[in-house]
């Protein structure tokens, strides 16, 4: 008899966790407000996919209590006791049956209406939109403002409350887009190309990665957007027309910036500065890392992997595979690079704003 | 199909009154079924971007009328099989002997077509990475030629136990078995060579 | 158990019991294969589950290094579905199915046995990929370009590809062999309507495995092509890069049912067997599981919602996904129905298969959430698909295998396991298990996704994996007190009768463990629940039938050589092609031993 009722606690605890837990999530309580949380919302999109779960997280939990309570009532009520009778053996009831056929069906049509007039609605194109076009690569993000003319790496800049498309696609494995606070996500693919529409509803800084297994660093394939006032975000369209901050003759960023297109590092032959020009002519207008136009200004380096700091750039340079193994980047030695044109280098790509 | 002879003395013994061979080549033919219908739907899918391949397109390459040749050859094919089984059925020994030697000669004759089609296609530049007719069509028409190969192995050895007298008159089901899986692989065929050949690319 | 049988006949060495075991074509020898092989597999897999959640267990960890990570998420799963949890079902198939249709044998003893051989074959194949430190790492589902020979050289493609072409053939003969055996070999006045739901769950599954598991093999026939031979079918700029998803879902979709629906049989037996009522609704049940394999077809796409097939692509699989929680609902429903009124014995087995409607009904609903299409916007590649799929499958088809074991062992071995550890099993892996899993859908609703080796410190992950992992640990222990359950109660487990239970089908007339040949007279069915109807409810005698010839066949090495030649040829592809050539030359040599070999 002890058995049975330490057996019947048992059963209540360890259906009734899940079942508070779960309710608490629904409040809030538990999760969210976090970088990169679907329930932070700053997007029209967002908001839209987040106004259709929470009735059906609703409806999921009452279809869950109904079902775990009747569970274990049963269980509790019907407990076999000492001489029981055999039970009646009823073989079923077509009328409930129907019924609960039926009940279900109901609820999904509920669930079904709003679900197809979102899809509907997150599909149609704004007038007017402002376009951004991304390309994913194995590991970082290609942003390019067509119309501008200019394309930077890893970090978008949008205006708010203004309709942007993103036009997506990849240049190698499947990607997939996705700042939680802003839009729902869509996939990019090598071939085709695929569309996101929204709007940014608050100024600020947004997390975002890519969410497709792409390869080894698809941990480490992180973005920020970056949403201005429209009279902020002219100003920054027109500084990254302008390319690259010039630094001033004899200074260490104007040495870092030789040491950029010199032999042993040859940055040049993979990554654009635009309007940088070597002394002996040279210009540095290579795609396959990032554009480091205006890296200076970039939160994240090496798409999320680290904080952008001077030290972290240092490291980075001598050995990008420390803190993101396998990426595409080559390590830059001593015999390569010494440590003071490094610190020209270091300089002069932090200038870059 | 090598499947357990279990069922052979009692065969009423079953659910269903079908032996457990024929049971399974009705239940392996509907998984080839789906087997083909996914080859086929991935032609399909395909199949627009085949219009301009430079040269190297069906449009370009495909020889109907020698495909339509094959087909019939392959058609009769299953009308000789079915003489073969009824001469079975009515103890005509010789006479299966002869019907299945047919088939299985057509069926020769079709892989040989085919071949010859193949090797043309080859001849003039289509690889198998040249572009995707290259890679859809080998890889759709293969399969089922080494379908009707398959067949053709099949035939000969039920012609060659019936010379060793282990193929009597009431063992025709062995016979009528593999007449399922003739007459699938030619239906198959048609369906092949309607959305391969003859449906015009566009 | 071998040892037993080693211990009674003395003249039978060690090498006659090996040789035995390998050449059985005894359902129940075969089972048991089954049966231990998978549980082994099962651990490899927990294994690597254990290695993911201790690399994710603290931010920025670097336990283990990206490329071992991405192995052994690929690797788990891999694992976990096709060589633990398939061929666990595939173990009850085998040792239960002609027991509950009253049969001597399967229709094709033969084909059975090379089934099994090709399994294990196939699964030493595809894990061996460790040993050449390229063990598939593209994630189970292989999406192309990934998969490609560009952006994964080396073997470890391969392995996926022939691991899983492999396996696939011994899950077709295995499906079609089952087929024949339900439809053609049940015992007399065995109606379709009389069949335990065991057998009717378990007939659909063998359908689903004949009709989707083709377009598994061309889409890996396609890749292996495309990755050995040059052609062009995933190409981005030739062929299709979507093509490979369509083909890997239309499989993969029916597949995740595939996994279900024996779970869902098992538990239509032990549920009514401990309520001591039949299963409510029978033809409710029956047909409900027959819309569900034939919705499994229409509905590949809601994997693809963020590929941007467009919307009404979207809108439509959205609503047919949809559709499928109704017939699901309907066996739910039931099985509530089943318990109420019932006179319920709490025995390890029932609590889980109790466990099971609560959890995979967890499940079941954040799968109806990823159908609103919208929604999986947001989750699609976030942990709470992890969640939802672990709820499916580990809450699911491993709560309702887990009281499969406890219900039919006895069975197997004449013996009951401990109910004591039983329970404590129970309530560790019931706790471990929503430790583990539940928290993921907090850390889904933050925007972690899936298939990272690593997170930042600063997006607020910490405390949720913290829990999951030890979550995992506990539920390891869990596991790992089963099979020293199973191990202890298989030496000196209570000794249990032909009827274990009180049960009703007729696996429960015969000896436990039965004899080889299964039953001395083949029953006559003559009600649903047919034994139970003869315990209680007939009053004429039982009417004794004439004395049978029964035959059973003679064991054979051969289906072992064949799945062998089968292995050296799917190796050859990873290796070189010499090898294929050689198993293609012992492959055919077999197939003609197989058709000449003497077998009645
Ligand atoms: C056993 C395996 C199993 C089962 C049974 C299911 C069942 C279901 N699954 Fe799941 N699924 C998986 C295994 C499974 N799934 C796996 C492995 C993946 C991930 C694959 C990968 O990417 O790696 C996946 C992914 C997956 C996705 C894609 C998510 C994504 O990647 O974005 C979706 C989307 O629609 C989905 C939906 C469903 C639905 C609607 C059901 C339904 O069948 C569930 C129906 C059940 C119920 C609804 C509960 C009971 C019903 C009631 C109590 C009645 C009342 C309820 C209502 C009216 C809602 N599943
Ligand atoms: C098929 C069934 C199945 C089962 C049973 C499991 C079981 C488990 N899974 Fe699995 N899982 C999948 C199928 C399954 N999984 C699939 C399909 C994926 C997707 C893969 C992909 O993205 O491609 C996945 C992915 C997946 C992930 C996500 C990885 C990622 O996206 O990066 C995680 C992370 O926590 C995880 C964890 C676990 C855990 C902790 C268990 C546990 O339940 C395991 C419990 C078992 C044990 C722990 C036994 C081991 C015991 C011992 C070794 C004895 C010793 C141990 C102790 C004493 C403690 N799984
Ligand atoms: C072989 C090509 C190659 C060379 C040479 C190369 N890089 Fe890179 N670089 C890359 C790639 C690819 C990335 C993106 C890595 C990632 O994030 O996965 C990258 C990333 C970076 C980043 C981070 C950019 C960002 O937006 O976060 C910096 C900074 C950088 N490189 C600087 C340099 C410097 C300085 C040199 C020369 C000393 C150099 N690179 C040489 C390919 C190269
Ligand atoms: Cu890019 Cu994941
Ligand atoms: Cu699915």
């Amino acid at each position: 008899m002890a058995d049975l009722i330490r057996c019947r606690r048992g059963i209540v605890l360890g259906t009734l966790a899940p079942l508070l837990t779960l309710v608490l999530a629904g409040c809030s309580g538990i999760t969210g407000g976090e970088v990169q949380s679907a329930n932070e919302l700053a997007g029209d999109n967002a908001r839209s996919i987040w106004n259709l779960f929470v009735p059906i997280f609703w409806l999921s939990v009452v279809i869950f209590v109904l079902v775990q309570g009747a569970l274990i009532y049963a269980v509790i009520k019907f407990r076999a006791k000492e001489g029981d009778p055999i039970p009646a053996q009823l073989h079923g009831n077509t009328k409930v049956e129907v019924a609960w056929t039926i009940a279900p069906a109901i609820i999904l049509a509920v669930i079904l209406v709003p679900t197809i007039t979102t899809i509907a609605s997150l599909a149609e194109e704004p007038d007017d939109p402002y376009v951004v076009d991304v390309v994913g690569h194995q590991w970082w993000w290609e942003f390019e403002y067509e119309d501008e003319g200019f394309k930077t790496g890893n970090v978008m800049h949008i205006p708010v409350d203004q309709p942007v498309e993103v036009r997506m696609t990849a240049s190698d494995v499947i990607h997939s887009f996705y700042a939680p606070n802003l839009f729902g996500k869509q996939d990019l693919i090598p071939g085709r190309t695929t569309h996101i529409y929204f709007t940014a509803e608050e100024t600020g800084e947004f997390y975002g990665q890519c969410y497709e297994f792409c390869g080894v660093q698809h941990a480490n394939m992180h973005f920020r957007i970056m949403v201005h006032e429209q009279d902020e975000f002219d100003e920054w369209i027109a500084s990254q027309q302008e390319g690259a901050i010039e630094p001033e003759p004899d200074t260490i960023e104007a040495e870092g910036k030789e040491v950029f297109f010199q032999q042993g590092a040859a940055c040049h032959a993979c990554h654009a500065i635009d309007g940088a020009v070597a002394e002996d002519g040279t210009e540095a207008v290579a795609e396959v890392g990032p554009n480091l136009t205006n890296l200076g200004d970039r939160p994240i380096l090496g798409a999320g992997s680290l904080e952008n700091t001077p030290e972290n750039l240092r490291d980075w340079i001598r050995d990008p595979h420390e803190s993101k193994p396998g990426n595409e980047m080559p390590a830059f030695s001593e015999s390569q690079i010494s440590d003071e044109d490094l610190d020209a280098l270091v300089a002069y790509l932090s200038s870059l704003r | 199909m090598a499947a357990d002879h279990h069922a052979g003395h009692d065969e009423h013994a079953t659910t269903t009154g079908t032996s457990h061979n024929k049971l399974m080549m009705w239940a392996f033919l509907a998984s080839d079924c789906m087997f083909f219908g996914t080859l086929v739907m991935m032609y399909m899918v395909y199949r627009p971007d085949m219009a301009e391949l430079g040269g190297l397109g069906p449009n370009d390459l495909l020889d109907i009328p020698f495909s339509s040749l094959m087909t019939f050859v392959l058609l009769m094919s299953s009308l000789a099989f079915v003489l073969g089984l009824s001469a079975l059925q009515r103890g005509n020994h010789k006479g299966m002997r002869i019907w299945l030697s047919t088939t299985a000669f057509m069926g020769l004759l079709f892989l040989g077509g085919e071949f010859f089609e193949y090797m043309k296609f080859w001849d003039e530049g289509l690889k198998l990475g040249t572009n995707i007719f290259g890679t859809a069509y080998f890889v759709t028409t293969g399969f089922h030629k080494i379908h009707v190969a398959i067949g053709v192995i099949w035939l000969i050895g039920l012609v060659a136990m019936s010379y060793r007298g282990q193929l009597g008159t009431h063992q025709s089901e062995k016979v009528e078995i593999a007449g399922l899986y003739w007459h699938f692989v030619d239906i198959v065929w048609i369906v092949i060579f309607t959305f391969v050949f003859l449906v015009p690319y566009r | 158990m071998a040892q037993a049988v080693a211990a009674n006949e003395e003249q039978m060495d060690r090498w006659a019991v090996i040789w035995d075991w390998i050449t059985t074509s005894d359902h129940k020898k075969i089972g048991l294969l089954y049966f231990w092989t998978s549980m082994a597999f099962f651990f490899v897999g927990g294994f690597l589950a254990l290695g993911v959640r201790s690399q994710l267990a603290v931010p920025n960890s670097t336990m283990l290094s990206p490329e071992v990570y991405n192995q052994f998420f690929t690797m788990h799963a891999l694992v976990m579905i096709f060589l633990a949890l398939m061929p666990m079902s595939a173990a009850f198939f085998n040792y239960i199915i002609p027991l509950q249709i009253g049969a001597r044998d399967v229709a094709f003893p033969r084909l059975n046995s090379f089934s099994y051989w090709v399994y294990l074959f196939g699964g030493l194949l595809l894990c061996s990929g460790f040993l050449f430190g390229a063990a598939p790492d593209i994630g189970w589902t292989g999406y192309a370009t990934l998969s490609s020979a560009q952006y994964t050289p080396g073997q470890s493609g391969d392995f996926y590809v022939m691991g899983l072409q492999v396996l696939g053939i011994s899950t077709l003969a295995a499906g079609l062999n089952f087929f024949v055996t339900i439809l053609n070999m049940r015992a007399p006045g065995m109606s379709l309507m009389r069949m335990p739901m065991f057998v009717w769950m378990s007939l659909i599954t063998f359908v689903l495995i004949m009709l989707a598991f083709p377009s598994l093999t061309i889409a890996l026939f396609a890749l292996m092509m495309d990755r050995n031979f040059d052609t062009v079918f995933f190409s981005p700029t030739d062929g299709s890069v979507v093509m490979w998803q369509h083909l890997f879902w239309i499989f993969g979709h029916p597949e995740v049912y595939i996994l279900i629906l024996p779970s869902f049989g098992i538990i239509s037996e032990v549920l009514p067997t401990f309520s001591r009522k039949p299963l409510f609704g029978y033809s409710f049940v029956v047909f409900s599981g027959i819309a569900i394999g034939f919705l499994g077809f229409g509905v590949w796409v809601h994997h693809m919602f963020t590929v941007g097939l467009g919307p009404i692509p979207n809108m439509v699989f959205s609503s047919v996904t949809m559709l499928i929680a109704i017939p699901t609902g309907v066996k739910i429903l039931n099985w509530l129905a089943t318990l109420w009124g019932g006179s319920i014995r709490l025995t390890t087995a029932m609590l889980f298969a109790v466990a099971f409607v609560g959890m995979f009904t967890i499940g079941g609903i954040s799968g109806v959430m990823h159908a609103a299409v919208p929604i999986d916007y947001w989750q699609h590649d976030t942990y709470f698909v992890v969640a939802h799929l672990h709820y499916v499958l580990f809450g699911g088809t491993m709560f309702g295998l887990i009281a499969g074991i406890y219900y039919w062992f006895p069975k197997m071995y004449g013996r009951y396991m401990s109910e004591g550890l039983g329970r404590i099993h129970f309530w560790l892996t019931l706790i471990g298990f929503n430790l583990t899993f539940f928290p993921m859908h907090f850390l889904g609703v933050d925007g972690m996704p899936r298939r990272i080796y690593t997170y930042p410190s600063d997006y607020g992950y910490e405390l949720w994996n913290m829990v999951a992992t030890i979550g995992a640990y506990v539920l390891g222990l869990g596991m790992a007190l089963m099979v020293f359950n199973l191990i202890k109660s298989i030496r000196s487990g209570a000794p249990a009768p032909a009827d274990a239970w009180d049960g009703r089908t007729i696996e429960w007339t015969t000896t436990s463990p039965p004899a080889k040949h299964n039953f001395d007279h083949i029953p006559q069915i003559r009600a649903r629940d047919d034994f139970w109807d003869e315990k209680y409810n007939r009053k004429e005698e039982k009417d004794k039938p004439a004395d049978e010839h029964i035959h059973l066949p003679p064991g054979s090495y051969i289906p072992l050589l064949l799945s062998f030649g089968l292995l050296l040829m799917g190796a050859g592809v990873i290796f070189t092609l010499w090898l294929s050539l050689i198993g293609g030359i012992v492959t055919t040599v077999a197939l003609f031993a197989w058709a000449f070999e003497p077998n009645d």
